[in-house]
């Protein structure tokens, strides 16, 4: 059976703000939703839990459990960079990591495999553990054989290995474990309580029906897992791969331009990475081995995020004139930071990067010195019935970008002769669709009427035809 | 650099496609010399200008190069989402003129999207002199470079030859009806110098008021 660890950094946003708030660590603390007095608690630590303070009772009313209790609040983004680090740092023993969706600091971690690297199990948790003391995180490691249990059993213990030895003692260590150490929510906790149902061994007891009708689908899907009725395999997070490239160069180059030549290949793919995953770059770092055992660095960073390539080559340019290279370089090694941007900021640097309209206004107006005033236009609908009253081109001297929206319901879009021709006697007979009565001119002395039809001749063509009752015959104005 | 953006949140719903087939959107487009054609000089005119509204979806300037004989019907392209007022309309008074028009236009790359429509006159014959090959062998430079889409609309059957060796792309367009004013455009890649030709990209359209 494949083994897998649950590793859990109990309460890690409270760990963080820890971090940020050292003076708080000898005391009852705990994260709070927003900075107001009746904010719910969100997380919180051993000495504020041996006063009775638990995660979804308002902050007032844990003040009046504990007097000491520190409370702040924590942003969304530092939780997420705290578990991409904590990622990073357990794929150093194991490639397949799965954080938690729901509770930060919880990882699931393969664990199988590993017999060629460490000795047992239990050394392989004991180095994950003291790899987290290290970087300042307190987290318990437990490797069993089941997602729920070993994250139950990890949940119970503050900080400690565990390494059980086969599926029975592990689902016996779980049942032993306290619910209010579970990621459960806390009206769902309370109520199960006062049912007598506080750890995990009662709750594996419970009716799954009546868990969906009472609870609701959330702790339902608990209990699934918790009883094995559903499994799903490790799902784990893909690696990022940081931005970097190297270039081992044949010859030293210390020319500037020559390096430039080479950091723009570079540069030009590392911007494609940084456009797949929805950033723009906020600097660049160069670093340069030289000849002599020399080291040369350089950070560049441009004024905004930007996707522009001539720009930050500019930049890197200046940089190198201003502080030449001590020697030759024979290795250079660049890096892109980026920075997410939505879709639509992207959008915005893709305008101003990419089409120079005072260029595109430039050729219109070689284009209308060419062919005429008349020839660069832009068609404007007006307020008509007739087809060809229904429109104008007007002259246009100005290119603009675009705003646009696509229609719900796409449609066909019909050519329109500027004359109407006569249409083809073998079509005469063809049946049509219509008549469509459009008229136009009532304001005038010539009031004109047509019925337009759709008819399909010889070719297939869709053709938008009218009867000229003037000219007896009947005219082709346009095609679908 | 739009190559570097993802289209696909602003790929223009042109109806349910029945068979997807990823090459007539910008990306496919961009840098190539394209020609959409079809036996008549009308149908090909709908698919094209979904390439525009794709195009202005992806916030590029666009530009359709015709004669004064036809043109495109204006109320329906705005029907559609095109977006008029950004949509450059060349009028020229003979097709000879076409090619020039695209070359000064291509040339400055303030252009993402250039649509020649060669089949607005009602001459069934392409005069072959219209897109010489010294004056395409310059756009398809200049669509490189500029990461431009060219699109060459004409009016041909599959069996007639293309424009020239330099057209990388062309689809045949031919329309077939569904139910009462539905049509599905079914664009048959018979030349693809990029992946192999054969594919079809099938979109439903409906027909205007009176055809619904």
């Amino acid at each position: 059976m494949d083994r897998l660890a649950c590793v859990s950094v109990p309460e890690l946003p409270l760990q963080l703000l820890l971090r940020a708030n050292p003076e708080w660590v000898s005391h009852p603390a705990a994260v709070v939703a927003e900075e107001k007095p009746h904010a719910a608690l969100l997380w919180v630590n051993e000495r504020a839990r041996a006063h009775g303070v638990l995660p979804g009772q308002r902050y007032s009313a844990a003040l009046t459990l504990c007097h000491g209790l520190r409370a702040g609040t924590i942003a969304e983004e530092q939780v997420q960079a705290g578990v991409e680090q904590l990622c990073t740092l357990l794929r150093r023993f194991s490639p397949h990591i799965e954080p938690s969706s729901n509770e930060p600091g919880v990882f699931w971690v393969d664990a199988s495999g590993l017999h060629g690297l460490y000795a047992t199990l239990s050394a392989w948790a004991r180095s994950i553990e003291r790899a987290l003391l290290e970087a300042g995180y307190t987290a318990s490691v437990v490797a069993g054989f089941t997602r729920f249990f070993t994250y139950a059993i990890a949940r119970a213990q503050g900080q400690a290995v565990v390494c059980l030895r086969d599926a029975l003692s592990e689902k016996a260590a779980a049942e032993s474990v306290l619910l209010s150490r579970l990621n459960i929510a806390p009206s769902a906790r309370d109520t199960l309580d006062k049912l007598g149902v506080r750890d995990v061994g009662a709750f594996l007891q419970l009716p799954s029906t009546g868990l969906l009708e009472r609870f609701g689908p959330e702790l339902h899907a608990l209990h699934q897992l918790a009883t094995g009725h559903t499994w799903a395999p490790l799902q784990p997070t893909p690696e990022v791969i940081p931005m970097l490239r190297r270039h081992l160069l044949d010859d030293a180059e210390r020319d500037v331009f020559r390096l430039l030549f080479l950091i723009k290949r570079e540069l030009d793919a590392l911007l494609v990475v940084l456009a797949s995953r929805q950033q723009a770059l906020v600097s660049l770092k160069i670093d340069c081995k030289l000849e002599q055992a020399l080291h040369y660095a350089q950070t560049i960073a441009p004024a905004e995020p930007t996707l522009n390539a001539h720009q930050i080559l500019d930049l890197v340019r200046l940089r190198l004139e201003a502080a030449p290279l001590p020697a030759a370089a024979t290795e250079i090694q660049v890096q892109a930071i980026g920075i997410a941007v939505t879709a639509e900021q992207l959008q915005m640097l893709a305008e101003r990067t990419r089409r120079d309209l005072a260029a595109a206004d430039r050729a219109l107006a070689r284009v209308r010195a060419e062919l005429g005033p008349d020839a660069v236009t832009c068609a404007v609908l007006q307020n008509a019935h007739l087809p060809e009253a229904s429109f104008r081109f007007e002259r246009l001297l100005h290119t603009t970008f675009p705003t646009v929206t696509a229609s719900a319901r796409p449609n066909a879009v019909r050519r329109l002769w500027q004359t109407p021709w006569e249409l083809p006697k073998s079509a005469l007979h063809k049946p049509r669709i219509g008549p469509f009565k459009l008229s136009g001119g009532w304001w005038g002395k010539q009031m004109v009427r047509r019925d337009y039809y759709f008819v399909e001749d010889e070719h297939g063509e869709l053709l938008f035809c009218f009867y000229d009752a003037e000219r007896k015959r009947w005219l082709v104005h346009g095609a679908l | 650099m739009s190559s570097l953006l993802s289209l696909a949140s602003r790929s223009p719903r042109l109806g349910v496609v029945v068979r997807q087939a990823p090459g007539w959107d910008l990306e496919g487009l961009n840098g190539r010399i394209s020609e959409l054609s079809s036996l008549h000089s009308s149908v090909a005119v709908t698919v094209a200008m979904g390439i525009v509204l794709n195009a202005q979806l992806a916030g590029e300037t666009s530009a359709w190069i015709t004669t004064t004989q036809s043109t495109f019907f204006p109320p329906d392209a705005a029907a559609l989402g095109v977006s008029l007022q950004a949509l450059v309309v060349v009028r020229a008074e003979h097709t000879k003129s076409l090619g020039r028009a695209a070359d000064h236009l291509a040339r400055s790359g303030g252009f993402g999207l250039l649509v020649i429509d060669l089949s607005s006159e009602r001459a069934s014959d392409l005069q072959p002199s219209v897109l010489a090959m010294p004056l395409q062998s310059r756009l398809l430079g200049l669509a490189q470079k500029h990461r431009m889409a060219l699109v060459v609309l004409s009016n041909k059957s599959t069996e007639q030859p293309s424009l020239s060796s330099l057209v990388s792309l062309r689809g045949q367009v031919s329309r077939r009806a569904l139910s009462h004013g539905r049509f599905v455009y079914d664009t048959l890649a018979i030349k693809d110098k990029q992946r192999a030709p054969g594919w079809t990209h099938a979109q439903e359209i409906y027909g205007p008021p009176g055809l619904r």
